[in-house]
């Protein structure tokens, strides 16, 4: 129980530095370059869901 | 072998749209419009790039630059314009103290074709500010292109007290 207590903080702790990296860079970015990554960020997180629900995840 | 291909196929799509997010990020940051200052006093130059100007206390507080009173300070304002359109704007240059304009440095229009840049140079001699009747201190100097601004804060000191040498005395035997 400990060892996924820790593994969900480290998780946790990996998408809070990703989140704050990307929302730093994002704020050098023009508008339409904002747009298109928020367009293939969705799609790349739809198509990860679609490939884990082939694999029976 | 064809249905494990199918399966990846998602996979592959998601790592091609990560990859589209980096070259976005790449080709996002060269294109665009950037303005580099050089400032040129007491033989050293100083480079602020296009990255400094978005610094939020160079935005408030401006570019802190020291010279000596007296001596020439040169400015060379370079502009590149990494776009597909014609950049036009209105090009000035001033020195403010106590948020009154004292000297007039440049006024010009400057227009850049697509991929181009232009160069734009000019110098701030003490005369200029001794003839408003200040003497050393801090000044801004402001640089308005179009919508953008600029600001450089500029110490301007004193020559320090040359002290003369003073040749050790021979000690008693």
């Amino acid at each position: 129980m400990r060892t996924y207590i820790l593994y969900g903080f480290g998780i946790l702790l990996c998408v809070s530095g990703v989140g704050y990296l990307a929302a730093e860079y994002v704020k050098y970015l023009s508008e339409p370059g904002k747009l298109t990554c928020l367009t293939l960020a969705t799609a790349m997180f739809a198509l990860l869901g679609k490939y884990f629900d082939s694999r029976g995840w | 072998m064809a249905a494990k291909r199918g399966k990846n196929l998602y996979l592959y799509l998601a790592l091609a749209c990560f990859a589209g997010i980096i070259a976005i990020f790449i080709v996002d940051g060269y294109f665009g419009l950037y303005d580099t200052l050089y400032v040129t006093a007491q033989e050293r130059e100083q480079v602020i790039e296009p990255d400094y100007w978005q610094q939020p206390w160079v935005k408030e507080q401006g570019y802190g630059i020291g010279a000596e009173w007296g001596e020439p300070v040169y400015f060379r304002y370079e502009i590149v314009n990494r776009g597909f359109s014609t950049y036009s704007a209105s090009l000035e240059a001033a020195v403010w103290k106590g948020g009154e304009k004292i000297v007039h440095l440049l006024d010009e229009s400057v227009s850049l074709a697509p991929f181009e840049e232009v160069t734009v140079e000019w110098t701030l001699q003490a005369e200029e500010l001794a003839e408003t009747g200040f003497g050393v201190g801090e000044y801004t100097v402001q640089i308005r292109r179009g919508e953008v601004e600029r600001k450089v804060v500029m110490s301007l000191y004193e020559r320090p007290v040359d002290y003369k040498e003073i040749p050790p005395r021979a000690l008693p035997r």
